[in-house]
């Protein structure tokens, strides 16, 4: 080897040490911080156009396979349809019903309201991420005023939540994420729980359960609204299988999620008020009490402290001086009714 | 314009939409086998071009291909640039007769240098926290050393043999 290609050699190792540090050096930066988010807005909005055009070949296929259906298929599919909305519509009528009652139930126990505002459809852009993240692009960001950590749910249940914004698309944190936690409860006994992404596709753990709660396989999990990030009473997941060890000391429970997460083409966004939000107006205030046994008691101890402090104000009145001109013992015994009245009202029943 | 200086232009001009194509390839969806065992198909273009043509700016150039990949997926910036340096970089600086092996032992060093590079990704990820537990190394490295055939073959094809020699005889790494 020739001193020339030494040399050439060594440069290599220098540039790639140097490549390999600002790489460990970048990961740390965004993984850690918020430091680089701002570029990667930008930079990840400039590149919206790729993942489109890799999404192309579904959207291609789809055109294609919508166009090749006969007719008789598409009537059949029309008649489907139409029942199924019919249907739908039946149950909303009633669910219209059970909201406003719900809502007077609410009022009645002075409970917050649940409140779901706004919902927005979106695409799934069928493009692949990275083997170590499960995770989805929508085709749906900040220009329609999708925030971090709004609800994402399908037509089946429970999708997961927004994890990172650009200007046209959002990356959805799926359920199954190994970083994914849901606080759920079962809608059996109302047992809460925690399920957590273990990284698979089809299925969740649940944690930290003792070995005495009573779960069994086929129960449905729903959130349970604890943590204010998901909305209260959505599917999340069905458990399947329930294991107990003498040696642990929790219960080793796992779940199927009620969404197919490989293959969803549709979700919606829920705009979720926190239940850590107070609107101003919506504020509830506690009840006056309104027991007729208390406010009467109130009455007579007020009674009985007026009628002692009169008579406190007519011994001092009868003690003052007989030479005192009339208008000034007028006005010392009015001094001493106010004073008597003044901590009598400080020192009442609360 | 002496002909080495347009066969190197030939070179570039085709570098570039190569890897425009397989940074799509790398993002688009293959159906559910390929999606769990993707092998990392800008990285045979930068193999080629860095070992065979012998291409000066190759680690900057899969450095920047792996950003652009980064960004596609969402990943920590800089993961995939690694692992697309990483894998160039152990190809030019240790076997700098890359260009005169068969093509079977091309295959076999592309694919172990796959294996060997995500392995070592993998545990910088663990140690990031971005964790899975069901990946598969050695399927996307035993695609890696199977696509090298056609890809080594398509390439000699689109470029010119010719013009791979003369470009690793001008400006070796």
């Amino acid at each position: 080897m020739t001193t020339a290609e030494r040399g050439k050699n060594y440069l290599i190792h220098i540039r790639f040490a140097v490549i390999a540090v600002i790489c460990v050096a970048l990961m740390a930066v965004d993984v850690r911080s918020k430091a680089l988010s701002d570029f990667r807005y930008y930079l990840e909005t400039a590149l919206y156009p790729i993942l489109a055009f890799a999404d192309s070949p579904h959207k291609i296929t789809k055109i294609v396979s919508n166009h090749l259906k006969s007719n008789n298929e598409l009537m059949e599919e029309n008649e489907r349809l139409s029942a199924e909305n019919y249907m739908q519509r039946a149950d909303i009528l009633r669910l219209k019903s059970l909201e406003s009652e719900n809502e007077a139930m609410r009022k009645l126990l002075n409970s917050p309201m649940h409140r779901t505002s706004k919902r927005l459809f979106a695409e799934v852009v069928d493009v692949g991420s990275d083997i170590y993240q499960r995770r989805v692009v929508i085709n749906r960001g900040s220009g329609s005023g999708v925030y971090v950590g709004m609800p994402v749910i399908s037509d089946t249940g429970l999708v997961g939540q927004v994890i990172s914004v650009n200007y046209a698309f959002s990356r959805v944190l799926l359920l199954s994420d190994p970083n994914s936690s849901i606080p759920v409860v079962n809608a059996r006994n109302n047992i809460r729980a925690i399920a957590n992404g273990d990284g698979s596709a089809d299925e969740l753990l649940i944690s930290n359960v003792p070995r005495s709660s009573d779960f069994k396989a086929g129960d449905k999990l729903l959130t349970s609204g604890l943590g204010g990030v998901f909305p209260e009473g959505y599917p999340v997941a069905t458990v399947t299988s329930v294991g107990f060890s003498e040696s642990q000391p929790f219960a080793f429970i796992k779940a199927k999620p009620m969404v197919d997460t490989a293959r969803m083409r549709y979700v919606l966004l829920l705009w979720y008020q926190r239940s850590d939000y107070e609107d101003p107006d919506d504020k509830v205030l506690a009840r006056e009490r309104t027991d007729g046994k208390v406010i009467l008691r109130q009455k007579r101890i007020k009674a009985l402290i007026d009628s002692m402090s009169r008579e406190q104000a007519h011994l001092n009145s009868a003690s003052l001086p007989e030479d005192l001109p009339p208008q000034v013992r007028a006005q010392i015994i009015e001094g001493m009714n106010h004073d008597g009245k003044t901590s009598s009202e400080a020192g009442g029943p609360r | 314009m002496t002909e080495a200086k347009l066969r190197r232009q030939r070179r570039s001009m085709a570098l570039i939409p190569l890897l425009l194509l397989t940074v799509i390839l790398q993002i688009v969806s293959l159906g559910d086998f390929m999606d769990l065992n993707r092998p990392d198909f800008p990285v045979l273009i930068l193999i080629y071009f860095a070992a065979s043509t012998g291409s000066k700016l190759s680690l900057e150039l899969s450095w920047i291909t792996g950003i652009i990949i980064d960004l596609l997926y969402g990943a920590p910036l800089g993961i995939n640039a690694l692992i697309l340096t990483a894998q160039v970089y152990l190809v030019i600086s240790q076997f700098a007769n890359f260009r005169v092996y068969t093509i079977w032992q091309q295959a076999l060093i592309t694919g172990i240098i796959n294996l060997i590079v995500n392995v070592i990704c993998f545990w910088l990820a663990h140690m990031m926290g971005q964790s899975a537990y069901d990946i598969n190394f050695l399927v996307p490295a035993l695609l890696m050393a199977a696509l090298w055939f056609p890809v080594r073959i398509c390439l000699d094809m689109l470029i010119g043999k010719k013009a791979a020699e003369d470009g690793s005889d001008e400006d070796a790494p």
